[in-house]
């Protein structure tokens, strides 16, 4: 990935919830590439694990999923005290008005239309994750 | 379809009709509110805002505000009816992007609304719904049910290992663990996480263990334990509170036991009870400690009251004398086994290792192969 004016992804931990598992790929694929720190869930319940042990700099969320759909997870991460700092992008691949207003009732910080651009990725995190939370948070993680 | 929900006897307010009925017109408003949003996407996505479509959305929005007002949620009528304004102004805005902005902000407004009253729909006299067990928030209730899910799914691949192990399905286990751990934590249940993460942790040393069967009934009686615990939590929290303190205590006292090595020989002497090994070493007969004669009579008097350590510094001050007596005739499986239970017992008076059934049961399963293997030792060759 071309990173030459865009700033060093590396070592950000992004959680990626898409039940979709080509699109999971693909996603996963373009962070990792992009030198991310990746973990995919394939449904809400799981996300929620996966979450609570990657502590995650930013989570990119599917509207659809099983077990707990995607505003059902993002509501309870942002009514969370210790997660709801946490930027969550949603996506969907209808990205109708009462998905983007449901999205923002939940609390999402953003919402996409799949499919998700390589450009349009990186310029969410590079929005949504400041380099000094991204620090902060990596110092948390090794009890700093 | 708001007229339909108007039809219903509800003016009296909700209470005097039942949570059933209270639930059915919060559902049926959740359909007014969701067809407000069909009909502004219509609006947005047709060339121009047409009055005709804008009157739809506006006769919607005021039965819906009509409702709120029969319920008597004063505050939530003026905030829908005030989106009534806003539309309005939708029919007068030419740009495409800037019409779509804002009817996407009376949506948002909406259905902030919506979800107020979703969450409110406990029902002002029943916090607890009876017929399913569950806090009636209807989020925590849906986390709630997938964690019955998984942890059904956790003690079925535990009661199958314990038929038949399978590293597959010790894998599965654990991840099943964290999955449960991770809802636990988002329901606020911190307790609960750390007992669950605890079991996935013994799972996870389990390779280096002895004590495979041990390990998984151990894990296997913890979730039964977090599972009555999150079975009666909606009910009766004092309660709940009573039954993870036990799960704790019985985690405690088996990891303590681990740290013993007691779990272990238990486990290989259910082995040698199984396949009739007979592992037991030939100890002299006259070298042959009469000790465990009275350990039984000894373990039931420490049983029934174990703040009188008495008994208990008996039967320990025996076992490491065999323990001595058993190392100096090279009888090692018979020495260590007798120095472990000793100690086991040193720690339980001591307090290092809390006295509950689980260990009484541990240390006399481990007396009882110590018996076997001093009687096997006996035998004529």
């Amino acid at each position: 990935m071309d990173t030459g004016s865009t700033r060093d992804l590396a070592g950000i931990k992004v959680v990626v919830v898409d039940d979709n598992e080509l699109m999971c790929h693909a996603l996963v694929t373009v962070l990792e590439s992009a030198g991310c720190d990746v973990v995919a869930a394939s449904d809400g319940f799981t996300a929620l694990a996966r979450i609570a042990d990657h502590r995650p700099n930013i989570v990119f969320l599917d509207v659809t999923l099983p077990r707990l759909d995607g505003f059902q997870v993002c509501t309870i991460l942002k009514q969370n005290q210790k997660f709801s700092v946490i930027p969550v992008i949603m996506f969907s691949a209808i990205g109708g008005l009462s998905e983007r207003a449901r999205a923002r009732v939940v609390g999402a910080d953003f919402f996409l239309l799949k499919p998700l651009g390589r450009e349009e990725i990186q310029a969410v995190i590079e929005r949504f994750v400041s380099p000094a939370g991204y620090s902060k948070n990596i110092l948390s993680a090794h009890g700093g | 379809m708001a007229a339909n929900v108007e039809n219903y006897p509800v003016s009296a307010g909700p209470d005097q009709y039942g949570n059933q009925l209270y639930q059915s017109v919060v559902s049926a408003l959740n359909d007014e509110f969701n067809s407000v949003g069909t009909l502004l996407n219509d609006v947005v996505r047709s060339p121009a805002a047409k009055t005709a479509m804008l009157h739809d959305v506006d006769t919607t929005i005021a039965q819906i505000a009509n409702i709120l007002e029969i319920l008597g949620w004063n505050n939530a009528r003026d905030a829908v009816s005030q989106q009534r304004a806003q539309l309005a102004r939708l029919g007068v805005v030419g740009d495409p992007l800037r019409r779509g902005k804002l009817a996407e902000d009376i949506l948002v407004e909406l259905l902030a609304v919506a979800s107020l009253i979703e969450n409110s729909a406990v029902g002002p006299n029943d916090p607890h719904d009876e017929s399913t067990n569950m806090i009636k928030d209807p989020l925590r209730c849906t986390v709630f049910a997938e964690l019955a899910v998984e942890l059904n799914c956790v003690e079925a691949l535990l009661s199958e290992s314990l038929v038949r192990f399978r590293p597959g399905f010790l894998e599965r286990t654990i991840i099943g663990l964290r999955n449960i751990a991770g809802s636990l934590y988002f329901l606020d249940m911190h307790r609960a996480v750390a007992v669950i993460t605890a079991c996935g942790a013994s799972l996870m040393a389990m390779n280096d263990a002895p004590d495979h069967e041990w390990r998984l009934r151990m894990v296997s009686g913890v979730l039964t334990a977090i599972e009555q615990y999150l079975y009666v939590f909606p009910h009766d929290p004092d309660a709940a509170e009573v039954l993870l303190t036990g799960a704790e205590d019985y985690l405690a006292s088996a990891k303590a036991l681990m740290k013993t090595g007691l779990s272990g020989h238990g486990y290989r002497q259910r082995v040698a009870d199984i396949e009739g090994v007979d592992y037991g070493a030939d100890m002299a007969p006259d070298r042959r400690d009469n000790v465990l004669q009275n350990a039984a009579g000894l373990m039931t008097q420490w049983r029934i009251s174990p703040d009188d350590t008495s008994p208990a510094k008996k039967l320990s001050r025996e076992l490491h004398r065999l323990s001595v007596v058993a190392a100096e005739d090279g009888e090692n499986e018979i020495s260590h086994l007798s120095r472990d239970i000793g100690m086991a017992i040193d720690a339980a008076i001591n307090s290092s290792l809390p006295v509950t059934r689980n260990v009484f049961e541990a240390i006399a399963y481990s007396l009882s192969g110590l018996t076997r293997k001093l009687e096997a030792s006996a035998a004529p060759a």
